[in-house]
């Protein structure tokens, strides 16, 4: 029985308030916290969907985001 | 002057720094349609931004704030204060506070008489799906850079790339890499790829920052990752009887492995690419990865964070077009406003039919494109927008060495301008061929 419903998660920063602040209100609030990347104002990590509009509430969050993959295009396109 | 009574809110709309929701109240208040953010762009006529910067004083009256001022031209909207105008010499725009615009009484038909020093007056549009920090000079240096390049754009004739062109790939003649007094020398690049090939033998030498996101070493088991950054900054004479295919030969390479030896990865290790590679201020970042998916706010807030410490993120449009009958949109990140995106010319510099569509600001050659690839086989020959962008990619680091001033908007702004322009549409491929310096 696979338990682990947590879900990769990318948070954008809306810019009004220390970064490792916001990550330390995200963690509390069920957030496992991956990555703080102050550059660019992220924090990648993984919760359970039920916390999420829970994380989308915290100051200074902009953005609560499902992970996405990504690739190098169809391999179609190369020749 | 009217002395009318100005509510606080509306009194910091007044001003250049007005937040997002500050100009989004105010609109509302004023029963706007909410695409336009209340201020507006004027756009100085060549060489008159000191003029114009005089005229916006004296004849306007505006408390006007100057990029100039800020350390890098990296204007902090926080230590604006309380300007009414916001001046970016570079590009030859001022950003007008909405409300200070129509207190002073903005005639428009006298910004735009013969003898002034303005060239055209644009509302402002919102072009964010997020907050960001710091979004509002962004948004609005955006939308100059638009209204520049649709001033700047002449018609070319265009013509087919001579294929005799000897010793260089046709990609780099079509660029005009080869006649370019410049190699990228003091300027850092960073691919967000598969890695690199380190022990290539026609890289020997050169300055390489390796990095791997991904749990992998560096070492690019793919190919995609040593081809991308063969192009971006591969060397000025390979060996034998190989043609040249690399442009920024000169450049420190920070080499960031972000997808795996299978050409995969997720965003939240494109995100810790791109953020290393901005940390350590690489003016020129290429990606040639994406999702088909929309503009997520975090690549949009990565772009704004790069522009804002003079980084410039290059990404590809996608390849998920059959056309002429499926034209996809543009993936993401190349989708974010604050991220250059780059679409696949053939040798006839003819759209390729693979090439996204829709958000796209410059094109580059992505068919068959020659370059590196790792060890035994040593070359290859690959198409898609992931081989156009390091062409971009390679010129921009040619433009950066050309002047230290060319970071950020204002190397996105230069690539723009200086394109050459194509008989295609804009949303195939922007502002048309990426050129050398």
């Amino acid at each position: 029985m696979a338990k682990d419903a947590k879900k990769p998660l990318v948070i954008t920063m809306s810019g009004d308030r220390a970064i490792h602040d916001v990550a330390d209100d995200l963690r509390a609030a069920g957030l496992f916290v991956d990555q703080v990347l102050e550059a660019i104002g992220s924090v990648t990590g993984s919760a359970d969907p039920k916390h999420v509009e829970r994380l989308r509430k915290i100051r200074g969050v902009a953005d609560v985001s499902p992970d996405h993959s990504v690739d190098i295009g169809p391999p179609g396109a190369i020749s | 002057m009217a002395k009318k009574r100005i509510g606080k809110l509306k009194r910091s709309a007044h001003k250049v720094s007005a937040s997002t929701d500050d100009l989004l109240l105010a609109i509302l208040e004023q029963g706007g349609d909410g695409t336009k953010t209340g201020r507006y762009l004027l756009t100085f006529k060549e060489g008159a931004t000191s003029e114009g910067l005089r005229f916006l004083k004296s004849e306007g009256g505006f408390r006007v704030a100057d990029a100039r001022d800020f350390k890098n031209q990296a204007v902090n909207f926080e230590e604006v204060g309380d300007a009414e105008a916001l001046v970016f010499p570079e590009i030859g725009v001022a950003l007008l506070g909405g409300g200070a615009a129509s207190a002073r009484g903005l005639n428009t038909e006298a910004l735009i008489a013969e003898d002034s020093p303005t060239h055209s007056i644009d509302h402002e549009y919102f072009m964010f799906a997020t907050h960001l920090n710091p979004p509002d000079y962004l948004k609005g240096a955006l939308r100059a850079v638009e209204t520049i390049y649709a001033d700047l754009t002449e018609s070319e004739i265009t013509g087919e790339v001579s294929p005799e062109v000897l010793g260089v790939t046709w990609g780099l003649a079509a660029c005009k890499v080869p006649g370019s007094n410049f190699n990228g020398n003091g300027i850092k690049v960073a691919v967000l790829d598969t890695g690199f090939d380190l022990g290539h033998p026609e890289f020997a030498g050169r300055a390489f920052v390796p990095h791997t996101f991904v749990g992998q070493p560096v070492q690019d088991l793919h190919g995609h990752g040593t081809h991308t950054t063969g192009t971006a900054c591969g060397p000025v004479t390979p060996p034998g009887p190989i043609q040249r295919y690399g442009i920024g030969f000169r450049t420190q390479i920070f080499a960031g492995k972000v997808l795996t030896n299978t050409g995969t990865g997720s965003q939240a290790q494109v995100l810790s690419g791109m953020n290393w590679a901005i940390a350590n201020r690489c003016a020129v970042i290429s990606m040639s990865l994406g999702a088909q998916i929309p503009a997520q706010p975090s690549y949009t807030s990565a772009g704004a964070a790069a522009l804002a410490a003079g980084c410039l993120i290059v990404a590809a449009a996608g390849n998920a077009s059959t056309r002429p009958g499926h034209i996809a949109p543009v993936l993401a990140p190349a989708n974010s406003p604050t991220i250059m995106s780059v679409a696949a010319l053939d040798n006839a510099l003819r759209v390729a039919a693979f090439s996204c569509g829709g958000k796209v600001d410059i094109a580059g050659p992505g068919v068959g494109v020659f370059s590196s690839w790792p060890r035994p086989t040593l070359h290859n020959t690959i198409s898609g927008t992931s081989m156009a962008t390091p062409h971009v990619a390679g010129c921009a680091t040619l433009w950066a060495q050309s002047n230290p001033a060319l970071r950020g908007l204002a190397l996105r702004a230069k690539l723009i301008a200086t394109a050459r322009h194509l008989p295609y549409l804009h949303t195939d491929v922007g502002a048309g061929l990426v050129q050398a310096p």
